[in-house]
């Protein structure tokens, strides 16, 4: 028979999960939410460019192991969609001949088609167990292939597109030890910090003006869900099942579906996550686009190994998120590259733009424009803040689309945090301290109540 | 004003009972409950405390609680049996909930009606109810969400969620004016502190989200309201009498696990997670009633602000949970759905989550005493929404906006249809 013609490695173990792409195997316990578009195809036509994509990010993957994986599971693909055809022709054949018993050679006839049958359903039930496997692989490999890069992004070293007055060279000490002094913070861990005094209210005077000016650039305010599942965090690309994903995992309350690959997580309402979710699975008009929301919220992500306590690495931060989503092909980096300028020059203190080089940029990003500013302490620069160019690559995976008269078309999404306000509150410190200055200034202190 | 960050840091002296952690995460919590044992296992007392559990409905057992103290005290630590006693006594201890006041002892099981302030807005035209303008006006959406937010989710939209920071914004400014002191807290607590306050943390009835441990370090709980976090920042702290009352706010979210499938809860009035204004007083045992009426004054007089209608309710012993010895409830008119809902509630715990976390004052004599500790909603975003909304919806369909929440609504004074909110189409196919 054909099938056993195959060869092929066959995984005892499955070493695979994923809530975004279900296998057929899983679906019997598991509910498919979605079905993510998967055009490798479509990229292998312009396999260089996705070889130097991948090796300007650095990253360990063949892209012709993949593609032989690919090729493998099209085959059996095929070879499923063979039996299956056959299955469904022997069917009526054999019905057609029972209707005339009486025939020469009727026994002989009917019991060569029903062994046929029988064997043909035999192979394609095993087929099908093993196909699940060869599918899950292959397709998770294809989904954790990068973004391409925009036409922006440097490929060997940031890039830096606009500055904001003088950084102060001179050294200070750190943020937390000021901080001390002040009483400003109470650091427990990276988990658990407080902001008190001035601190406390440079967060909610934060908040209120990035809520003002935001809304006056005719963004639409949103309150998202801090919550969002796994479906959600594999489609923006990162992998819940791996030990350094960047959400947290809640455990199952009330015995409620323990094997559930579709968990709760927590990320945070100002996050990509939340906005993602909010649009998963829907279409909308192409008049309603482009969309411009933001949301004031919380951002929680769990804890990168650093040697020394600071509020650069903590585990909840108040950011200020942003999610903009055009028509496709639409750049509109220049414009919220201007939009972050101006709302960080009206607060008066150093600040730089870059655009980061692709290897540090993460899987789904394509572009990525860092805002930083100066850590006195480290001597270095800190991102504050951020806005990533995704172009279709999430709203693909998380089927968001928009009707273009017939055709469905996947829009482009941009999401950031103009702000983490934790972070800021660190460089500030350590500027100001430097010019005997007030972490609370006159335009912050208009916002505070 | 005392600032907070003058406080001092107290060694915890010989303690009874071990709280049931095993990861503080850096936290200086005490590892055990100052009990009252002159009250708790004087014999006399246990009719007293006896009735007191009875009439709050706890699950608390005082006399095996004294037996178990008895048995204890006779064993040596090296004894077989003294961990296992130990551990049964460390579970009675935390099942015997604060006295109660004496006043709710005689409600029985309803609550004493305070007061009613404002009145039933009567409507000359067919009102809606939440959703509906909610769905109406493009300002909320609840729908298929389970799968990629989880149960119970919703997105605030437009000027939904303006209204969201208009009302956080108004209460933490009025906080301020009225001398609290804002904290920033973190939403990630360990479960020592979650259990200090008098909270569950764990079995089926548990409204406490906790960190999968087989991921995360254990003993990490998510934050049901800020008080924790508050009282948490006192853990083992000794303030000076003249510094007290100690007056704190916060602004967070707040996670809570329970569950409700009742008509009445349907919607966002019983969510998983809300953006919440919390009060937070530390006082003298002496202060503490008349804190209480206080913090109950300036809920009033905010709500009331708000052109919405309320009653304030005394609640019974069996409505305080374990720590509260005294409580009021304030529920607003929600006409949509007919019914009084609770929006705010404010307690007075005594001395049961000081010992617990250790929280003490010198007298003027120079004596160390437990404080007390009072916490107060000042806004619960969902609740306080529908309240509103439904209150002050007009017949054109659009709401109006109180006048106090303007000025940080860029001026405007009706709640409109929020046309840059696109409508979504559900994709039904997989594909």
């Amino acid at each position: 028979m054909i099938i056993y013609s195959f060869q092929f490695r066959t995984i005892n173990i499955r070493q695979f999960s994923s809530a975004l792409y279900i296998t057929r195997d899983k679906a019997q316990k598991n509910f498919a939410v979605l079905t993510p578009i998967i055009d490798f195809d479509e990229q292998l036509k312009q396999k260089d460019r996705l070889i130097e994509n991948i090796k300007a990010r650095q990253l360990p993957i063949d892209l012709n192991v993949v593609k032989e994986r690919w090729d493998f599971f099209k085959n059996i693909e095929n070879k499923k969609g063979i039996l299956e055809q056959t299955k469904s022709e022997l069917g009526p054949i054999i019905t057609r001949l029972m209707k005339h018993p009486d025939n020469e050679n009727f026994g002989e006839e009917i019991n060569k088609l029903k062994l046929h049958l029988k064997v043909v359903k035999e192979d394609l039930k095993s087929l099908r167990s093993m196909s699940s496997e060869v599918e899950e692989e292959i397709v998770l490999q294809v989904l954790n292939l990068p973004n391409s890069l925009h036409k922006k992004t440097p490929l060997d070293k940031e890039c830096e597109v606009f500055s904001y007055l003088e950084k102060i060279e001179s050294t200070s000490e750190s943020h937390l030890t000021i901080a001390n002094k002040k009483g400003y913070i109470k650091y427990i861990s990276p988990l658990h910090c407080y902001l008190k005094s001035d601190a406390a209210l440079f967060e909610r005077a934060m908040q209120n003006y990035f809520n003002e000016e935001l809304l006056n650039l005719n963004y639409t305010q949103f309150s998202n869900c801090d919550f969002v599942r796994s479906v959600v965090v594999e489609g923006c690309g990162s992998n819940p099942w791996l030990d350094n994903c960047e959400v947290f995992t809640l455990e199952n309350v009330h015995n409620f579906n323990r094997d559930d690959l579709n968990k709760l997580h927590l990320s945070g309402a100002s996050s990509l996550y939340s906005f993602m979710a909010y649009f998963t699975k829907h279409c909308l008009e192409s008049s309603h686009l482009p969309i411009k929301a933001f949301c004031l919220g919380r951002n929680y992500v769990t804890a990168k190994p650093c040697s020394s306590p600071s509020l650069f690495h903590l585990n909840q931060s108040s950011d200020i998120g942003i999610f903009i989503a055009t028509l496709e092909k639409e750049d509109i980096l220049e414009t919220v590259l201007n939009e972050a300028i101006a709302l960080y020059k009206q607060l008066g203190f150093h600040f730089r733009i870059v655009l980061v080089a692709a290897n540090k940029l993460k899987r789904a990003e394509s572009l990525r424009m860092s805002i930083e500013m100066f850590s006195n302490h480290l001597l270095s620069y800190v991102e504050v803040g951020y806005v990533s160019f995704y172009q279709d690559y999430l709203s693909k995976r998380l089927l968001f689309n928009y009707n273009d008269g017939k055709n469905r078309k996947y829009p482009y999404v941009v999401n950031g945090s103009l702000m983490n306000i934790h972070k800021v509150v660190g460089c500030l410190l350590e500027n100001k301290y430097l010019k005997k200055e007030h972490l609370m200034n006159d335009l912050l202190s208009k916002y505070a109540v | 004003m005392l600032f907070i960050n003058s406080l001092k840091v107290i060694k915890p002296k010989l303690c009874i009972r071990r709280l049931q952690t095993s990861n503080q995460q850096g936290w200086d919590v005490p590892t055990a409950i100052h009990l009252d044992k002159d009250f708790l296992f004087n014999p006399k007392n246990i009719p007293l405390i006896e009735s007191n559990i009875k009439s709050r409905k706890s699950m608390g057992n005082i006399r095996l609680l004294n037996e178990l103290y008895q048995k204890l005290s006779q064993l040596n630590p090296s004894d077989i049996s003294y961990e296992e006693v130990k551990g049964l006594f460390n579970e009675e201890c935390r099942l015997i909930p604060n006295s109660t006041h004496p006043d709710v002892f005689e409600y029985g099981d309803e609550p004493k009606i305070v007061k009613y302030i404002g009145a039933k807005r009567k409507f000359d035209f067919p009102h809606k109810e939440f959703s509906e303008i909610g769905k109406r006006l493009n300002l909320v959406r609840t729908e298929q969400l389970g799968n990629l937010t989880g149960n119970r989710s919703y997105y605030l939209l437009g000027q939904m969620a303006e209204l969201e920071q208009a009302l956080i914004r108004c209460f933490v400014g009025d906080l301020i004016k009225n001398n609290f002191q804002l904290l920033s807290v973190p939403d990630i607590l360990p479960r020592t502190i979650v259990e200090s306050c008098g909270m569950n943390t764990r079995g089926e009835r548990a409204q406490v989200y906790t960190l999968d441990p087989k991921i995360h370090p254990a003993d990490l709980c998510l934050s049901g309201t800020s008080e924790l976090a508050l009282a948490g920042y006192l853990a083992n702290q000794l303030i000076d009498e003249t510094e007290l009352p100690l007056k704190l706010c916060s602004v967070s979210r707040c996670y809570r696990a329970e569950t409700s499938s009742t008509a009445e809860e349907r919607g966002i009035f019983r969510v998983h997670e809300f953006t919440k204004v919390e009060m937070f007083v530390v006082s003298t045992p002496q202060q503490s009633d008349m804190i209480l009426e206080t913090i109950r004054e300036q809920q009033e007089e905010l709500f009331t602000a708000l052109d919405i209608h309320f009653q304030v309710l005394d609640m019974p012993p069996h409505d305080l949970g374990a720590p509260a010895y005294r409580k009021y409830d304030i529920e607003a008119w929600m006409p949509g759905r007919n019914i009084y809902g609770e929006i705010s509630s404010c307690s007075n715990c005594t001395d049961y989550q000081s010992r617990r976390l250790n929280i003490r004052y010198k007298d003027s004599n120079g004596k160390e005493r437990f404080v007390h500790t009072l916490n107060g909603t000042a806004c619960a975003i969902p609740r306080l929404l529908i309240s509103l909304i439904e209150t002050h919806q007009q017949n054109k369909g659009t709401v109006v906006i109180p006048e106090m929440l303007r000025k940080f609504m860029r001026d405007n004074e009706v709640i409109i249809r929020q046309k840059t909110i696109p409508e979504l189409k559900l994709i039904k196919h997989k594909k």
